[in-house]
């Protein structure tokens, strides 16, 4: 065995990388559930898709797509107060991300909140394929030009 | 692909998060401790007069000795500083190790010494004196001519020569403060058991005013690289330091300014020429020895005996020495690695040699690491801005705690810095220190280590101007 | 852990450590603001009451008046001034005036409750103040006697006993006994010191107690005073004592009768550097314990040391042990025996330091060398006999050492110019300086403008007897430098050298 090997500042470092690495690779990923999740929402079982989402969001819970995703399952379901609480720390987790300000208008839409004019057309023209979109988007317009009169 | 770099960058990241906190908990219990030894020791030292042992038959004579290599300029002013100390019976040994200047005529010409062929008994390996110069007027001093074979070797023939059961290695290009010798020796007077080492405290006198030989006023240097070594070195010794000699874990002594015991360092086989930091190495083959023998032992670390010393004033300079010291860092836990976690080397082994070779010899990659990694991860979007400016502001801010806790101790302890502005310039520079130079030394540090991996193992040369003598008035 | 948490622990965490920051540098400014303002006012109390202090000593004024007056100083660091500048002054003249006027300003009460606490404190004062002497009792408590020993409450109780040390024999006696009770090594080791400076009999037990608890086997506790403390305060003392160090002279453990008669040794080391000591400044006891057991005492140690005070005899008897102890068969013996003969009051034992100079010990014949070119012009003269005559390398070598370090070479080179008899043996010291090889002073003499001409000729009939290619060389540089004095000697004598085959070697 080469000097080096038997070397005790050797062997510690090997020691606390390797210890180090266990610990790492025995922590729980989010990824896979985040995935199953989203296979799950894919097929439209939402309920399923929110457990698995929990279970990511256990795991990590600072992941912006696992929150966003929790913020979809829980609005799909109807639960109203539990998707803006998700749609609303994604967006804190990250102000600028399409996903939860989108959610966050529906949210708003479905519980008959005042919806932003502004915003509802941004989010339109970006997502022009999506026609919940537009439908949430031109009911912020009417929305607006009722309050105007 | 992308899974898998997520994944080496979160191990990554938690190896910098554990060595951060590790690191920062040891410095922190590391300060606690050094924060209560300091204050203490610094109450009894200021009120006590160390007349007794200048007096005392008892305090034994001191060898002190000074490897030279072209130091033309200052060498003279040293000796007589040198020969000045307040210290009963002490001899001093110059040691030319190969200069290429007129070190040995400076000194020739000034002692009016003669050639002398004295009797060489090599108890230590070094290179055979070329000559001897002796002059009977001044017969506590002798140099010694020799070929060049490095700082340990010189040191090596000059306990060869010396006849002193002490003695104290003392950089030519220092100032040694007039009771320093006897505060150092007053820890090893004072002990029941045997003390073989006994280390004091180096400052930068970049700023100070120098006159023959000796520092009469302090000031702070002009130049912010100084300035940051400064607040650097009063935080090495009196928060590093103190600590491991509380715990009595001292591994290192600094070379510049150390008392060590001659029988002791000949039974370890003096020192070492296969580091670049030999007085790191004597002190673990020291430890190596007493232990292996059983014999009771001390080495201690005091705040007030105090060496001034010229600091780099370029960054080029410094990054050498930076590189060098790391070098003999690693180079001496690696030759001393059974140390490492062994029982039989007490606190030495199970908390001081760990920490010195995890922590200050290899950390620095990690350190480094860390410098370059968590900036990327807030850049890349894996980290939000709010906490990557607070962990920003953490790491500052807690640096900044080292220093000014060490700045606190500077004033509990024998405050060299006069005018209030000084301490205020300190503190600044406490905190500005965090910022660059930390990051920069840091990467000095692991450039050190790559040098070592990659086999490279030379002394570099770190070139001083010298002190500059103020004008006479 | 959520984000938000770990922001608001950062966060937490940030503030602390910025209010610890705070609080350091709030206690920097503070600290460098209240000593300057210490010093200041300790500066200020120095000149008010400096005179007042000067006219007390000067009998200017009474206790009370200085008292009254001198009670003014509230502040601490006017308190710190006017208590620094009497103990200053202690002397053994004015220390019972001193002594007495720290009491009537309260300070030696305080330094007592510093020292051994509120109670045991006040109740020593009380009894000193009765002309009793108090033996506080200090209960025996594991716990307080470990908090006790660190230094965050041992140092004040340090710097009180280092105070109460300082005042007249008679109290610094009683408060440094009682100190020696202290669980903390450091307190114990300034109370030590204290015994030592003030030289009072009583001191003389407790010094020797606590230097056989050092030297006591077994493994160093850590706040243990060390032998050495012990030792120097033992060394403050004076020969009139010396009767009372004669029983532990006796002690059974052969460590103790060495450190003891070391005691011995510097003590009259320290009398003789200022008059000539003889039998009759010595006990009776003491000189019979030496000579009669001591000198060949089973200890090398103890022989060794007992070398250097047996010579302080001036005596008969002490010539004959020194005798006894320069054929020692210990080098240590030897080696202190040679350096207590190095007396000019012991002229018989002149030849036994010669032959010292062939002893098989380098320290020994170092000393013997060392002792002879310190003795005078006569030993000189023997040491430089012995020198040329000598054939034993080893003891060339060291006696050359001798005469380089002492700076008797330059005392030959001035023999060589005289002539007679000294010149010739100074020519006989040279050769064989040359023949040793120990050449480098000699050398430098013959360099251009070092050396008159006179000596100079006979330095090179010198080098001479041993040619070589080294003296050959220099020959020729003398040779060719064409201004040197010695230049056409020079050049004379190399011819004949490389007439003749080069001797292989030197003796």
């Amino acid at each position: 065995m080469p000097k080096w090997m038997k070397n005790r500042l050797v062997i510690g470092l090997v020691v606390f990388f390797t210890a180090m690495g266990i610990w790492e690779s025995r922590k729980p990923r989010f990824r896979p559930m985040y995935q199953q999740g989203a296979a799950l929402y894919q097929q439209q079982r939402y309920l399923q898709a929110l457990q698995q989402f929990d279970r990511a969001y256990g795991v990590d819970p600072n992941q912006v797509a696992v929150v966003v995703m929790m913020g979809w399952s829980n609005l799909k379901l109807r639960r109203y107060e539990e998707a803006r609480f998700y749609f609303q720390r994604a967006q804190r987790l990250d102000p600028r991300n399409p996903e939860a300000q989108l959610g966050a208008a529906f949210v708003a839409w479905h519980t008959g909140q005042r919806l932003d004019g502004n915003k509802a057309q941004r989010l339109a023209a970006r997502f022009p394929d999506d026609p919940e979109v537009r439908a949430m988007a031109e009911a912020a317009k009417k929305q607006e030009a009722g309050g105007r009169r | 692909m992308h899974d898998r770099v997520l994944l080496v960058l979160d191990y990554v990241n938690s190896v910098i998060l554990v060595y951060f906190v590790v690191t920062n908990v040891v410095y922190t219990l590391l300060m606690l401790v050094s924060l209560y030894a300091v204050t203490m020791h610094s109450k009894y030292a200021a009120r006590v007069s160390h007349q007794e042992l200048l007096d005392s038959p008892v305090t034994p004579p001191v060898a002190l000795i000074v490897p030279a290599h072209n130091e033309e300029e200052g060498i003279v002013q040293t000796v007589l500083s040198l020969l000045e100390l307040e210290y009963s019976e002490k001899e001093l040994i110059v040691v030319d190790d190969g200069s290429t200047d007129r070190t040995a005529e400076r000194l020739i010409e000034r002692f009016a010494l003669e050639p002398a062929d004295f009797i060489y008994r090599p108890r230590l390996p070094g290179r055979t004196p070329l000559g001897f110069y002796y002059n009977p007027a001044h017969p506590e001093l002798l140099l010694i001519r020799k070929e060049n074979g490095g700082k340990p070797d010189a040191l090596n023939v000059g306990i060869n020569m010396a006849r002193s059961p002490y003695f104290c290695t003392v950089d030519a290009d220092s100032i040694i403060e007039q009771q320093a010798l006897l505060r150092l020796m007053a820890p090893v007077l004072r002990s029941r058991a045997p003390t073989v080492v006994s280390g004091g405290v180096v400052r930068i006198a970049n700023g100070c005013t120098v006159r023959n030989g000796k520092i009469v006023a302090l000031d702070l240097p002009r130049g912010w690289l100084e300035r940051c070594q400064v607040v650097e070195y009063i935080r090495t010794f009196l928060f590093g330091r103190p600590g491991w000699n509380f715990l009595n874990a001292t591994f290192i002594a600094s070379g510049a300014f150390c008392l060590l015991h001659r029988e002791s360092v000949i039974a370890a086989g003096g020192f070492g020429t296969d580091t670049v930091t030999e007085d790191i190495d004597v002190i673990a083959s020291l430890h190596r020895t007493l232990r292996a023998k059983g014999e009771p032992y001390r080495m201690v670390f005091a705040t007030d005996p105090i060496c001034w010393t010229e600091a780099p004033k370029d960054l080029r300079m410094l990054a050498r020495q930076r590189r060098r010291w790391q070098l003999g860092l690693l180079q001496t836990v690696v030759k001393h690695h059974d140390m490492i976690f062994n029982r039989r080397y007490g606190a030495l082994g199970m908390l001081s040699m760990p920490f010195h070779a995890y922590i200050e010899a290899v950390g620095c990659l990690v350190e480094a690491l860390g410098t370059v990694l968590i900036p990327f991860s807030f850049l890349v979007g894996a980290m939000p801005w709010s906490l990557f400016l607070l962990l920003m502001l953490l790491a500052v801010g807690y640096g900044t705690l080292l220093s000014t806790g060490s700045i606190l101790m500077e004033e509990a302890t024998i405050g060299r810095y006069p005018r209030v502005g000084h301490v205020v310039t300190l503190m600044a520079y406490a905190l500005l220190e965090n910022i660059g130079y930390r990051q920069m030394m840091a990467f000095c540090r692991a450039q050190g280590v790559i040098q070592y991996l990659l086999g490279r193992r030379r002394w570099e040369t770190v070139r001083k101007s010298g002190m500059a003598e103020a004008a006479h008035a | 852990m959520l984000l938000e948490d770990i922001a608001a622990l950062v966060l937490w965490l940030t503030v602390a450590v910025a209010a610890i920051n705070l609080v350091f540098l709030g206690s920097v400014v503070y600290r460098r603001l209240a000593r300057g303002r210490y010093f200041r006012r300790k500066d200020e109390a120095r000149r008010r009451w400096r005179t007042v202090v000067d006219q007390f000593l000067r009998w200017g004024l009474s206790q009370g008046q200085a008292v009254a007056v001198l009670a003014e100083a509230k502040s601490e660091a006017a308190q710190d001034a006017v208590r620094e500048m009497l103990l200053a002054r202690m002397a053994s003249d004015t220390c019972d005036r001193i002594t007495a006027l720290l009491f009537g300003l309260g300070a030696v009460d305080g330094w007592a409750r510093a020292a051994f606490g509120k109670r045991a404190g006040g109740v020593m004062i009380s009894a000193l103040a009765v002309g009793r002497i108090p033996f506080p009792e200090r209960p025996r408590n594991r716990l307080r006697d470990w908090l006790e020993r660190t230094r965050l409450l041992a140092v004040p109780r340090t710097l009180a006993v280092d105070a109460l040390g300082r005042l007249a024999p008679d109290f610094a006696e009683v408060f440094a006994l009682a100190a020696l009770e202290d669980p903390a090594g450091e307190v114990r080791r300034v109370a030590l010191s204290s015994l030592g400076r003030n030289r009072r009999v009583a001191g003389i037990a407790p010094l020797f107690s606590s230097l056989l608890e050092a030297l006591a086997p077994g493994p160093a506790e850590e706040h243990a005073t060390s032998a050495r403390t012990a030792k120097a305060a033992l060394v403050c003392y004076g020969l009139e004592h010396l009767r009372r160090f004669v029983p532990y002279l006796r002690d059974p453990d052969p460590q103790v009768r060495f450190y003891v008669v070391d005691i011995v040794r510097e003590i009259c080391a320290r009398q003789a550097r200022l008059r000539r000591l003889g039998r009759s400044d010595l006990p009776g006891k003491l000189y019979q314990e030496f000579l009669d057991s001591l000198v060949g005492d089973e200890s090398a140690d103890v022989r060794a040391r007992s070398a250097p005070v047996v010579a302080h005899f001036h005596d008969l008897r002490a010539s004959i042990a020194l005798l006894h102890l320069l054929r020692d068969e210990n080098e240590f013996v030897r080696l202190h025996a040679v350096r207590a003969a190095a007396d000019p009051a012991y002229p018989e034992l002149l030849p036994v330091l010669v032959k010292r100079m062939t002893d098989r010990r380098w320290r020994v014949r170092e000393a013997a060398a060392r002792a002879l070119a310190r003795l005078g012009d006569r030993a000189q003269q023997m040491l430089f006999r012995e020198f040329a005559g000598s054939v034993d390398r080893y003891e060339s070598e060291q006696i050359t050492e001798e005469l380089q370090r002492c700076g008797l070479v330059h005392r030959v080179l001035e023999d060589l110019g005289a002539g007679g008899a000294r010149g010739e043996l100074a020519l006989a010291v040279c050769r064989r300086m040359v023949a040793v090889g120990k050449t480098a002073l000699l050398k430098d003499r013959l360099a251009p403008g070092r050396e008159a001409t006179g000596a100079g000729l006979l330095l090179l009939e010198a080098f001479a007897t041993r040619p070589g290619e080294e003296t050959a060389r220099m020959f020729e540089q003398i040779a060719l430098s064409g201004r040197h004095p010695l230049a056409a000697r020079a050049a004379e004598l190399l011819g004949e050298m490389r007439g003749r085959p080069l001797a292989a070697g030197v003796a």
